[in-house]
């Protein structure tokens, strides 16, 4: 590969909305434009005033999301339990997972330390979002979610500036099952 | 070229101290600016703090241009305007988090008597140009007199023109 295409690294944060309680905060990113896709490198996140509670990320899959992008609604439809509290929509967990006890996906309270919320470098499809969320033992809160992240955006297809695994084309599969 | 061993016989370590002395102000460091039309392969990222019998946290955030150019290494015990809390305490202006982060108990992050703690999760991990890497003290410790923060790079630096290994 040619490292020109690192050079199209570009910094990205998102806002989710403001929260209350009981309500959780999360926030998404952009929807990765059509015939492109994202190459994420690194993803972290905060909270203006942070409950303690651990935070976890999801890749969400276009087709079974429900809402166009990162909404102004407290209340989001892709969260299937109350207050926006997990599980989501058609999703994966991209984050290391774990509860309260693991303190590497933790926010303290009053403490505005960040999260990191990948594990390796993520390819994601076009249509997909980046999702950050309490998870279910979190309490709602005031507060803003802060979604920070660095990211490759290549085209679907053509150029592929000579990353090997890229030059034949991107097929993507989803299987479909219960919720 | 890109296949070739010797790819890797380019592997430089560097050390970037910041101000040695931080008293009033949480300490923080930050690395050089990746030279415009250069790109950083980086292998290696670790970092500690410099007091001895103090235990604290160190974050490790990639700097995106713009504000990176704004932030150094000072040379007294001042702010930094990249913090938004007081002090030098996070959350940034702009940033993101490339070591493992979370809460205060966070032992693989505590750094003790200038042991280090390593500041990636992915190898390699790669820094266009005019971004920084920025390390600096956990929020929830208490400023400790004298203090520093020290960062200890191993990278490869490689034209924007180059091949390189198919990393990605």
């Amino acid at each position: 590969m040619r490292a020109s295409v690192l050079q199209r690294a570009i910094y990205r944060q998102w806002i989710g909305p403001s929260g209350f309680a009981p309500f959780r905060p999360y926030a998404m990113s952009d929807v990765v434009p059509d015939g492109f896709f994202w190459i994420v490198l690194a993803l972290s996140a905060w909270e203006t005033f942070p409950d303690t509670a651990a935070c976890w990320s999801f890749m969400v899959v276009p087709s079974f999301r429900t809402t166009p992008f990162n909404p102004q609604a407290i209340l989001n439809p892709d969260f299937l339990a109350l207050n926006n509290a997990p599980p989501v929509t058609r999703s994966y967990q991209i984050s290391k997972g774990g509860t309260q006890p693991s303190p590497e996906v933790i926010f303290n309270a009053g403490n505005s330390n960040s999260v990191n919320l990948l594990k390796r470098w993520l390819y994601i499809r076009p249509g997909s979002i980046l999702l950050a969320l309490h998870d279910t033992d979190g309490g709602g809160g005031p507060g803003l979610a802060v979604l920070n992240a660095m990211i490759i955006e290549l085209p679907y297809e053509g150029e592929t500036a000579g990353i090997k695994d890229l030059s034949k084309p991107l097929r993507w599969a989803e299987s479909l099952g219960a919720p | 070229m890109s296949s070739q061993a010797n790819f890797y016989s380019r592997l430089e370590a560097r050390r970037f101290a910041g101000f040695q002395a931080f008293t009033v102000n949480k300490a923080f460091a930050v690395t050089d600016a990746v030279p415009d039309g250069h790109v950083w392969i980086i292998f290696g990222l670790s970092g500690y703090h410099s007091v001895a019998g103090a235990v604290r946290i160190v974050h490790f955030f990639a700097i995106p241009p713009g504000e990176a150019d704004r932030v150094l290494n000072p040379l007294t015990d001042v702010t930094n305007p990249i913090f938004v809390g007081a002090n030098n305490n996070p959350p940034l202006r702009a940033g993101v988090l490339v070591s493992v982060g979370g809460s205060s108990g966070l032992a693989d992050m505590q750094s003790l008597n200038s042991s280090s703690v390593n500041g990636l999760i992915n190898f390699p991990f790669f820094l266009p140009e005019r971004w920084k890497i920025l390390a600096f003290i956990d929020s929830n410790e208490a400023v400790v007199a004298g203090d520093g923060v020290v960062i200890d790079l191993a990278y490869i630096d490689v034209a924007s023109g180059e091949c390189i290994p198919d990393f990605l």
